[in-house]
């Protein structure tokens, strides 16, 4: 298709172009032509007709100096017989005047004049011939004609040699290499070899560049496909590092819509948050963390100190369970200048759950369930500090006849009273009171209430205790024991603002209640 | 014709002595002189009548004759056979007649003595006094 389109338009388009020029050539000379011949003819007729009338110049002058009719007439009949001649007019001075054929049209009649045969200084009449217009330009015309036929003819035979010539020089190997570059497959090592005797001219030219554009295309490609190869396998092995990793990677933009991220990290941040998601929407993840405040703060940190940026964040997964992960946030800025954050987060929820439960642990009473001491006084530290306008008020309670009942029931008997009391002391008390074992058989209330009321409270919870621990506890196996309680109370801030104060005035009004009988309560400043 | 007049007034000097030919006619004719033109045209056969009105005979001499040669050139410029043919020219036209030819310079004086319209012409050292000179040509 291709091929034989480039042919045809090729020669076919050389041929009108030269026909065109050829017909506007041919009809300019045939004007020129039909001018020139016309005039040709025109003088040929000329010097026909002088020579006619040397011929018969003599007798022509004889009639005219005679006045001889009869051979003038011999003269102008001879004349008329030609058939350049339309019309003769023989005049002599005297008066004869002898006139034959058409004589009507002077355009181009001509005058002899005739002189005296004996005395030719002397002019003695005129000869007029009347040329055969019509024949003069039918001849002309003809003669034109055949020029011009001969010329069309000529200048036809150059123009098909011309399109043969073209044909064979230029469109036909044109054609050629078209072909063979048509089936090329760029980057092969397929070359167009040059038409046969064009090695040297511009096709073979042609077709030498054509052949190093090939060349260079190859060795572009080639190193092209060893560059993508190289790339694929670093991408390949990057992929790897990235798909596999067990932290979970991201790039995000500085809005906090997520751009980029591996499997690791929807996994983490949950693959359902993903799918409620449309195609095009962007996750952000400054909804998706728990502490949405400090994400953000975070990411401003991250942009500003141009250096890593560590935080703790959570989220809550599907069962509404909450997830620790530790995040960290850089500045990495892509190929189009645009600011992104690569940010990268672990899973630390059992090592926080652990942390949690090591703190946990360390802090309440096996027994009991109840805080330990050091639960309690953490508790109570975080209170004062946190809550400075709160009164407390410390109560330390040492049970009255414990140790015998250990003595002589045995521990398990001692544990069982101890946790039936824990029992007993979290009956009454509200929910933000604080409840702690604080040491074998002593236990520690911390109540928070205002400095007006806070007393009063302290009394209330004191006498309720006592109260309660006159029932007795069943011990099993059909025994029972009763216990008393020594309780000291410290309140703040009358008696100090500090923990280690406080403990210590409790401590030392409930050794107070203790000698002076035991089982009840004594405000330190009472 | 100032030429020619100087030449004629030379010419009808008796002692001149430079060849030509005179034109003679019968010496009772009114005739007393002819320019060139009108004996060319007398014997050209263009005019046919005397000025008088009488019908003009014209005589030539011999073909071969050596003074119709010198005439004819001297008049025309011509030679015998131009003159013939032209002559041949208007043979079967009719209406022109070339002149007469007798036999010698003798005929030519006996034929003007005894024709009055007859003219013709003699070598002038030929001439004799009984004819009438009415031109000179000289050659």
């Amino acid at each position: 298709m291709l091929s034989t389109k480039l042919n045809s338009k090729l020669s076919i388009r050389t041929g009108i172009s030269i026909t065109f020029f050829s017909c506007v050539f041919l009809i300019l000379s045939a004007l020129i032509l039909f001018q020139i011949s016309y005039n040709d003819e025109l003088d040929e007729i000329d010097k026909n007709l002088h020579q006619l009338v040397k011929t018969i110049e003599h007798s022509a002058r004889v009639a005219a100096y005679l006045e001889n009719e009869e051979l003038g007439r011999e003269i102008t009949n001879g004349l008329i017989i030609h058939d350049q001649v339309s019309g003769v007019i023989l005049n002599s001075n005297a008066g004869m005047e002898l006139i034959t054929g058409d004589v009507n049209d002077l355009s181009g009649a001509f005058d002899f004049e005739l002189k005296d045969p004996f005395t030719p200084s002397q002019a003695i009449g005129t000869l007029k011939l009347f040329p055969n217009q019509q024949l003069i330009e039918t001849t002309a015309q003809d003669r034109a004609l055949s020029h011009i036929l001969v010329f069309g003819v000529n200048s036809i035979l150059v123009i098909l040699f011309v399109i043969i010539l073209v044909n064979k020089l230029l469109a036909a190997p044109l054609k050629k290499i078209a072909q063979q570059l048509h089936i090329v497959k760029p980057g092969t090592s397929q070359r167009i070899t040059p038409p046969l005797g064009h090695e040297h001219d511009e096709i073979g030219l042609l077709v030498d560049d054509s052949n190093n554009l090939l060349r260079q295309m190859q060795q572009t490609l080639l190193q092209k496909n060893e560059l993508y190869d190289e790339v694929q396998k670093l991408e390949q092995k990057f992929r790897l590092i990235f798909d596999n990793a067990k932290v979970g990677i991201a790039l995000i933009n500085v809005d906090g819509s997520l751009v980029l991220n591996n499997p690791a990290f929807s996994h983490i941040i949950g693959e359902k948050k993903f799918n409620l998601l449309s195609n095009e929407q962007a996750l952000n993840l400054i909804e998706v963390f728990e502490e949405q405040q400090t994400f953000a703060q975070a990411i401003q940190s991250a942009l500003s100190e141009e250096k890593p940026y560590s935080v703790d964040l959570s989220i809550k997964n599907s069962e509404q369970e909450s997830q620790y992960l530790h995040a960290i946030l850089s500045q990495v800025i892509d190929e189009t200048g645009t600011n992104l954050l690569e940010l990268v987060i672990y899973d630390i929820s059992e090592r926080t759950k652990r942390e949690m439960q090591t703190k946990h642990e360390s802090e309440i009473d096996a027994l009991t369930q109840l805080f330990n001491r050091r639960g309690s006084r953490r508790i109570i530290k975080s209170i004062i500090l946190n809550k400075p306008e709160l009164s407390l008020a410390v109560m330390l309670i040492d049970l009255d006849h414990f140790k015998p009942i250990n003595d002589t029931y045995g521990h398990e008997a001692g544990d069982t009273v101890l946790k039936e009391i824990s029992l007993r002391f979290k009956s009454t008390l509200r929910k933000t009171d604080l409840l702690s074992r604080w040491g074998g058989d002593e236990f520690l209330i911390c109540l928070s209430g205002t400095p007006e009321t806070i007393r009063q409270e302290a009394r209330t919870v004191a006498e309720k205790i006592l109260g309660l621990l006159g029932e007795e506890i069943n011990l099993g196996d059909g025994q029972s024991a009763t216990v008393g309680a020594s309780i000291g109370i410290a309140l703040s801030p009358d008696h100090g603002t500090d923990l280690r104060s406080l403990i210590k005035i409790a401590d030392i009004t409930m050794y107070r209640i203790k000698n002076q009988g035991k089982n009840d309560y004594l405000i330190y400043d009472e | 014709m100032k030429y020619f007049a100087l030449i004629f007034t030379l010419l009808l000097h008796p002692i001149s002595a430079v060849a030509e030919i005179v034109v003679i006619t019968h010496p009772d004719s009114a005739l007393e002189q002819l320019s060139r033109k009108e004996i060319i045209d007398l014997y050209m056969g263009r005019v046919k009548h005397l000025p008088s009105g009488e019908k003009a005979s014209t005589f030539d001499l011999p073909m071969d004759s050596e003074h119709r040669k010198r005439f004819y050139k001297g008049l025309t410029g011509k030679t015998i056979p131009q003159i013939n043919a032209y002559w041949a020219r208007l043979i079967f036209s009719g209406r022109a007649t070339p002149p007469q030819s007798v036999d010698s310079t003798k005929e030519v004086i006996d034929t003007v003595m005894s024709n009055s319209s007859a003219i013709g012409y003699i070598d002038k050292s030929e001439l004799v006094g009984t004819v009438k000179v009415i031109a000179h040509v000289e050659y």
